[in-house]
């Protein structure tokens, strides 16, 4: 044929390649309202409004609503239905399995059954349980609250690329209005409070407090649930997958580590999966106590809390226990209002079908290197209290909620699927311009390479119509220049055919090559699939 | 459809499967298969080397020939073939001309109705050359490809190997028996109109007159790649 060329047998090869995206997840489509979407999946009946709350979040890479976003990646959490937070919140199972908890609890069942199938999946069983490391035998690495994060395929493609993951995460809760955030009893007089930050509030070498008497911890006086965090900031990564490679259940698997210290392992990153499961008591300060407006089973529609006083229960020369708090740990008590002024009151409202959590309790341990406890809590009406300026649970006034309320296990019981993923994405990821999350994918193209090849006496001539004059001259050839000048083509072009002339692919050159009957020429198409 | 980076030295190959290539590819049943190909000069001009001489007209269409990216359309991407003949020293190369009731005077309009004695013409295709005794053995079409836009039109008697996403049809159509006095091939193109509704002229009739249809007919001999394309005109009455 004149104008086909066989292709054959030996000039059709395959091969494999990878091809690598970056992608970068910055914090404003993370933490933004627009960007973050909610599938209000999951409705509740009795007392109030009930509370409606999605399974999981999805964000995207610009407003949602609109027709050119992306789906970016999904956001859940899940707890293991054999850890403390599952099993000390739980009432009994009744006859058909289902599980029972108290009424201050939100969507446990969902919280464990997402657990359940991301085990299921990840590590091919229900019951089984995340650690980091993993596979470690310690129970203290076991993931009983986990918080995933699935990335869509239209991003994580075939897989994640080893050591190429971070996130910037803030591991603290807002500390914003709460720089005070211990008071000592001469500070107490003076109402001069000591900085967060300040060395007097760490232990000394030998274990002893730089300071005597010692701080009182009182955090948590702004409501910091739905405050963006600004300090605490860490690196997740995964550093050193690439010389650790384990593969489960679940396909290739690592830890996720702290960049600032590789031996803390806070995660798990199933690259195949695409998924990052994280320990919630790693990648968060579990203790520090929470404040804030949650969903919960109330009809109340206005309720006023005022958070304008603190009271330090605990003075003089005595050393707290460092037991549960009870009344022996009460000396004295003092009064502090933050930063000294009524000015500085703060008042929430809680709307029908909210409660508020961590009100009234306004001091524990934060570190954990503390082991005495501080007493501080609202309390408006001592008129009925056997220790009055005190919460001990007789007549304490603080409004609704949880006053003890701590982010683990407090928040994650309390809390919706909704209320926790917002918490986190509004705060923990803060909200800038800066990259959340990135990480590269990978794509495994399988390609077909076909080798175009025109001998020297092959594809010499053209139709194109410029090739010829109106006489059906050649115009390559000069006039006269018969006897030694021959015809030559420019190639842009490359058509595949099959064996009934339809064209199944194409392939253009970046720029025209020469043919003549001195040249031959072979151009190797790549078609990928 | 952009043009490629030609600011390297590196020559890239620009590759895609047309739509023809991917309903192929999913009907999953082998009809898939590169078995051939032909190259294709769509964009070069070769009257630069009339205009600036065989050394720098070479240079100027290897450097001043920006290249489009490839078309997904099976009927666009490739319209001028590359020719091979074993004969090195031709200078003249066949055309293809275009004869029958229904064409203008410039042989590049067909005039066809949708119904009456227009309906239905006959066009005859014939492979020319000037100033020649004959046409290169090499050269002679022994079959042609028509396409032809279903929707309106259809060869007469013959069923189309392959009708397209963009309702192309596509006909592979051998040459008549008879051969010019140069050898050149002839072949009989009996075109009819379809029943083309009075919406389909809402639809697609010319902006300026509701009652015409415009369209092109495309036919290349596979030997000599020739390519004879004309438009044709349907009326409503």
């Amino acid at each position: 044929m004149a104008t086909f060329k066989e292709i054959s047998a030996a000039d059709i090869k395959t091969s494999r390649s990878a091809l690598n995206q970056l992608v970068d997840i910055i914090q404003e489509d993370i933490s933004g309202s627009d960007t973050r979407r909610e599938f209000q999946v999951f409705v509740t009946g009795g007392i109030g409004q009930g509370v409606t709350s999605s399974l999981f979040q999805t964000v995207y890479d610009q407003d949602h609503t609109l027709q050119s976003a992306n789906a970016v990646m999904d956001m859940t959490v899940g707890l293991y239905f054999s850890g403390s937070t599952v099993q000390d919140s739980l009432i009994s199972e009744d006859a058909s399995g289902k599980l029972l908890f108290p009424s201050e609890s939100m969507m446990m069942r969902e919280k464990v059954d997402i657990y359940k199938q991301f085990a299921a999946t990840l590590m091919g069983d229900s019951d089984a349980y995340f650690t980091t490391p993993f596979g470690s035998d310690e129970e203290d690495d076991r993931i009983d609250n986990a918080f995933f994060v699935c990335f869509k395929r239209l991003f994580a493609r075939d897989k994640i690329k080893r050591e190429t993951f971070a996130m910037r995460f803030y591991q603290s809760a807002s500390l914003a209005g709460n720089s005070y955030r211990c008071w000592r009893e001469q500070d107490l007089v003076d109402r001069d409070l000591i900085p967060v930050g300040n060395p007097e509030l760490e232990l000394d070498s030998d274990g002893n407090h730089r300071i005597d008497p010692p701080p009182y911890w009182a955090d948590g006086v702004t409501p910091n649930l739905n405050t963006t965090s600004t300090g605490s900031v860490a690196i997740f990564t995964d550093i050193g997958a690439a010389t650790s490679k384990r593969t489960t259940f679940g396909g290739e698997v690592a830890d996720i580590v702290d960049s600032a210290d590789t031996s803390r392992k806070v995660g798990l990153l199933f690259y195949d999966a695409g998924v990052a499961v994280f320990n919630v008591n790693r990648m968060i300060d579990p203790d520090q106590a929470v404040m804030g407006i949650i969903d919960g089973m109330s009809a109340e529609s206005v309720t006023s809390i005022k958070c304008n006083s603190a009271w330090i229960s605990h003075g003089g020369s005595d050393e707290p226990d460092g037991n549960a708090i009870d009344s022996s740990d009460i000396v004295e008590t003092l009064m502090a209002r933050p930063e000294g002024d009524e000015s500085s009151n703060y008042e929430v409202q809680i709307s029908n079908g909210q409660v508020g959590i961590g009100y009234g309790w306004l001091g524990h341990p934060v570190t954990g290197t503390l082991s005495e406890y501080s007493n501080a809590a609202l309390d408006s009406n001592d008129d009925d209290d056997v220790n009055p300026g005190y919460m001990d649970g007789t007549g304490d006034d603080y409004g609704a909620g949880n006053p003890y309320a701590r982010f683990v296990p407090d928040f994650l019981v309390s809390g919706s699927i909704d209320n926790i993923v917002d918490h986190f994405s509004t705060c923990r990821f803060q909200s800038g311009s800066l990259t959340a999350i990135t990480f590269q994918n990978v794509t495994t193209i399988n390609s077909t390479l076909i080798f175009c090849r025109a001998t020297a006496d092959e594809f010499n001539y053209s139709a194109n119509p410029s090739y010829v004059d109106e006489e059906n001259r050649i115009v390559v050839i000069d006039e006269g220049q018969e006897d030694t000048q021959r015809s030559f083509t420019f190639p842009t072009t490359v058509g595949m055919y099959d064996a009934n002339d339809n064209l199944l692919a194409v392939a253009k050159l970046s720029r025209p090559i020469e043919k003549n009957d001195e040249k031959d020429i072979t151009i190797r198409v790549r078609l990928d699939f | 459809m952009g043009f490629l980076d030609h600011s390297t030295n590196n020559i890239i190959v620009d590759a895609v499967l047309t739509d023809t290539g991917r309903a192929f590819l999913a009907r999953n049943d082998g009809s898939f298969s590169i078995v051939k190909f032909a190259l294709g000069d769509d964009e070069v001009d070769y009257t630069i080397i009339e205009k600036f001489g065989r050394t720098v007209g070479k240079e100027k269409i290897e450097k001043n020939t920006p290249i489009f990216e490839s078309q997904t359309s099976g009927n666009l991407a490739l319209k001028h073939k590359l020719v091979s003949v074993s004969n090195p020293n031709l200078i003249r190369l066949p055309s293809l001309a275009l004869a029958g009731d229904g064409l203008d005077s410039t042989g590049t309009t067909l005039s066809m109705s949708r119904s009456g004695s227009g309906s239905s013409v006959t066009l005859t295709v014939t492979q020319e050359i000037q100033n020649e005794s004959t046409i290169d053995v090499e050269l002679r079409d022994q079959a042609f490809i028509i396409k032809v836009p279903s929707r309106f039109l259809q060869l007469r008697g013959m069923t189309p190997d392959n009708v397209d996403a963009d309702n192309i049809a596509t006909y592979i159509v051998t040459r008549d028996p008879t051969t010019t006095s140069v050898g050149g091939s002839r072949v009989t193109v009996p075109v009819e109109t379809k029943s083309v509704t009075d919406s389909q002229f809402l639809i697609y009739g010319n902006a300026s007159d509701k009652n015409v249809i415009s369209s092109v007919i495309s036919i290349v001999g596979i030997q000599s790649g020739a390519v004879k394309e004309f438009e044709v005109q349907i009326s409503k009455n």
